[in-house]
């Protein structure tokens, strides 16, 4: 590329260097014999210097390329100039295209940027942006080698200077013409920037001097025109005053005939504006009129609005009540369900519970029936062995008593004592039979009756009274209630624990026995009330792993030698409590006395 | 005290009869004492024509019973009639048993089974 660029240079541009070469001299000698040159010469050299610069320098593209392109940055005028430059003058065979650019950062797709230093670009950052765009930059008034090529007005024509440096860092070769006029320190292109605003000032000068040569002929004219002019006012005035003159009469004349016409239009304008009143008056009448049915339509009106506007707050509040009814109902009926669920689930779960209840009652009934048979039939076995037990027994005992009254005189010793043994036996057994036959009988008649404890016990004391006075016992009582059940068995019950208190003592001890009676309630099965009664005395005690077995029937702790009984009277007292309803338990320390406690319900189911 | 001709134990144990009879022998007021086992074998002895002045009568008896004797015995002719019936008991008569026995006009007498002699010369010296 590069290649081909010097050539098209060193072909064509032979030519061109002579004529650029003469050129140039001739514009430097312009420059030195016309010091003071007008502005149109120096834009025009402007022109002509871009155009040459573009043709001095090769660009490698420019072949390929359908026109030259010079951009100007700035509101330059130089455009123009180029512009009418471009009419005339083609660069490289092409033709010349101008743009303008008004920011840096705009600039693209030309071949040749001109800039000039009042339009304050920054020369540094406007190089940066074009580097490597294939730019030529063209300066004016810039500082020495601060642009590629940097040019100075001086006089009609420009200096300038070319740095060769960034021109061909670019990729731009400079044909030598152009660097041999060129300035090339920075001493003479300072000094001709010293020169140019000498001149500058001179020129000036005389510019000032010859305005204010120009000004004083000016102000010479002025003051004759103005003289001229009061001279015309005078001579118009006089020709006013004639004709005024002149004009008076008539005027006068016509005056006359003007005012009577007047005053007939006058009067005439005056009717129409009578009739024209009246007929507003009537208008103003029928609007009054209006106006007035339109107010009372709006008074109607306003009253219909406060009508409307009471009956709507009468609607709101009801509205409002509504809703709070609305709100109460959905509220109450919400509560009505909610109770109704509540209840539902008691409902269901009551069920649930009473089946249950009832399957459980139904169980227990029936295993109380079972219980029920299963001790009758205890019973009456008990009854019936008892009962056939007898017999034998009344027998047996009862030819022992004819043995021993007919033969007994005639038995040895041991035959004597041997018929005492049988005959203690019998009695023994017939005892045992009578107790146990007693003890089936107990709890069958369920005939209960209202019965006085202190009743009871004022007859069992009378019944005892042998025994109490053989041991001399002293038996106190306190607060014994009326109570409902069977006398025969109560009394059975009292007289057994007593006669138990009086019998199991050591012999040398007098018997002392309490016997007392409170209400308590028992809750481990409901709340239920009972007499509690207590029967003290200050006998042998029971050691504690008896306590159980006391109630069985036929127990004994002790010889029947030390203690006679058949064992049952405690088995009694069970049953006959149990019967009641009621429990029977005791307390006793060992060799200091027994409390046997039992309960009878306060009322019986 | 002129003798009584005869007596009629009716028991089913024969150790009762054997006892009681033995008791009354002591006392000696009767020629004849004759023994039944039931009530069965007792009306047969009536109707064979001897009548005992008393008949001590056991109620608990196989074939025939006291209370089914009872029955019998009064539907008999009155000529078999007119001994003093002695009921025997073995235990306390319930309140159903007492009644019974109450309405029972030829009952004159209630008496624990074993006999002994003072019971024995009560019924004598009421009756004869």
């Amino acid at each position: 590329m590069i290649c081909r660029f010097k050539n098209i240079f060193d072909t064509s541009n032979n030519l061109n260097k002579i004529v650029v070469a003469i050129f140039f001299m001739a514009l430097s000698v312009n420059v030195l014999a016309q010091d003071s040159g007008n502005e149109e010469v120096k834009r025009l050299q402007r022109a002509i210097f871009i155009f040459n610069f573009a043709q001095q320098v090769g660009w490698s593209d420019v072949e390929q390329q359908e026109t030259f392109k010079i951009g100007v940055l700035g509101p330059d005028r130089t455009i123009i100039d180029l512009q009418a430059m471009s009419q005339k003058r083609k660069i490289y065979n092409k033709p010349v295209e101008i743009v303008r650019f008004q920011q840096i950062r705009e600039i693209k797709n030309v071949h040749l940027l001109y800039v000039n230093y009042k339009y304050n670009y920054d020369i540094h950052y406007l190089l940066r942006k074009i580097s490597g765009k294939h730019i030529l930059l063209i300066g004016e008034d810039y500082n020495f080698n601060s642009s590629m090529i940097n040019m100075v007005n001086v006089g009609d024509s420009f200096e300038y200077e070319i740095n060769s440096n960034r021109i061909e860092k670019e990729g731009f070769v400079i044909a030598p013409t152009l660097k041999r006029y060129a300035i090339s320190s920075s001493e003479k292109w300072k000094r001709l920037y010293r020169n140019t605003e000498k001149s500058l000032n001179v020129i000036q000068k005389e510019n000032k001097e010859q305005q204010s040569l120009l000004d004083n002929k000016e102000q010479e004219i002025q003051n004759q025109k103005k003289k001229i002019d009061v001279k015309e006012e005078e001579i118009n005035q006089q020709h006013k005053h004639i004709e005024n003159l002149y004009t008076k009469s008539q005027v006068q004349q016509k005056k006359y005939e003007e005012k009577i016409l007047i005053e007939s239009e006058l009067e005439k304008n005056i009717q129409e504006q009578i009739s024209f009143i009246k007929t507003q008056r009537e208008i103003i009448k029928e609007s009054s009129e209006e106006i007035q049915k339109q107010s009372e339509i709006l008074k109607d009106q306003k009253s219909k609005i406060v009508d409307q506007e009471e009956v709507l707050v009468q609607q709101t509040s009801e509205i409002r009540k509504q809703k709070k009814i609305n709100i109460l109902l959905i509220s109450l009926v919400v509560l009505f369900l909610f109770a109704s669920f509540i209840i539902y689930r008691g409902y269901v779960a009551k069920k649930k519970f009473n089946k249950e209840l009832q399957e459980k009652n139904l169980a227990i009934y029936e295993q109380s029936l079972e219980l029920e048979a299963k001790n009758k039939e205890l019973e009456q076995f008990a009854y019936i062995a008892s009962h056939d037990l007898q017999e034998p027994l009344n027998t047996i005992s009862s030819f022992i008593g004819l043995i021993s009254e007919d033969y007994g005189e005639s038995f040895d010793e041991v035959g004597k004592e041997s018929l005492t043994f049988i005959k203690d036996a019998s009695i023994r057994m017939k005892k045992l039979i009578d107790a146990l036959l007693e003890y089936s009988r107990l709890g069958r008649g369920k005939e209960y009756t209202l019965v006085d404890c202190s009743t009871v016990f004022s007859e069992l004391e009378k019944d005892l009274k042998n025994i109490i006075e053989k041991t001399k016992a002293k038996i106190t009582v306190k607060n014994l209630p009326v109570v409902k059940g069977s006398e025969i068995e109560l009394r059975l019950l009292l007289q057994n624990l007593i006669s138990n208190g009086i019998k199991f003592r050591e012999s040398d001890v007098e018997p002392k026995i309490d016997i007392s009676c409170v209400k308590i309630t028992d809750i481990s099965e409901g709340p239920k009330e009972y007499w509690k009664f207590a029967v003290k005395d200050n006998g042998i005690g029971i050691p504690d792993e008896h306590r159980e077995r006391i109630f069985a029937i036929f127990q004994r702790l002790h010889s029947r030698e030390k203690f006679q009984g058949t064992g049952i009277g405690l088995a009694h007292c069970k049953k006959i409590v149990e019967s009641h309803g009621g429990k029977i338990w005791l307390t006793s320390e060992f060799g200091k006395g027994s409390t046997f406690y039992f309960t009878i319900p306060v009322k019986n189911d | 005290m002129n003798k009584l001709k005869r007596f009629l134990l009716v028991d089913d144990s024969k150790a009762t009869n054997f006892f009681n009879k033995t008791i009354i022998e002591k006392i000696a007021c009767v020629e004849e004492i004759v023994m039944a086992e039931n009530g069965h074998d007792a009306l047969h002895h009536i109707q064979t024509g001897i009548v005992p002045e008393v008949i001590f009568l056991d109620i608990n008896m196989p074939v025939m019973n006291g209370w089914e004797f009872m029955t019998q015995y009064q539907n008999l002719e009155n000529k078999y009639k007119g001994s003093i019936i002695v009921l025997m008991l073995g235990t306390a008569l319930n309140d159903e048993e007492k009644k019974k026995a109450e309405d029972i006009l030829e009952i004159k007498e209630f008496q624990e089974k074993m006999l002994n002699t003072e019971a024995v010369k009560n019924i004598l010296t009421k009756y004869f």
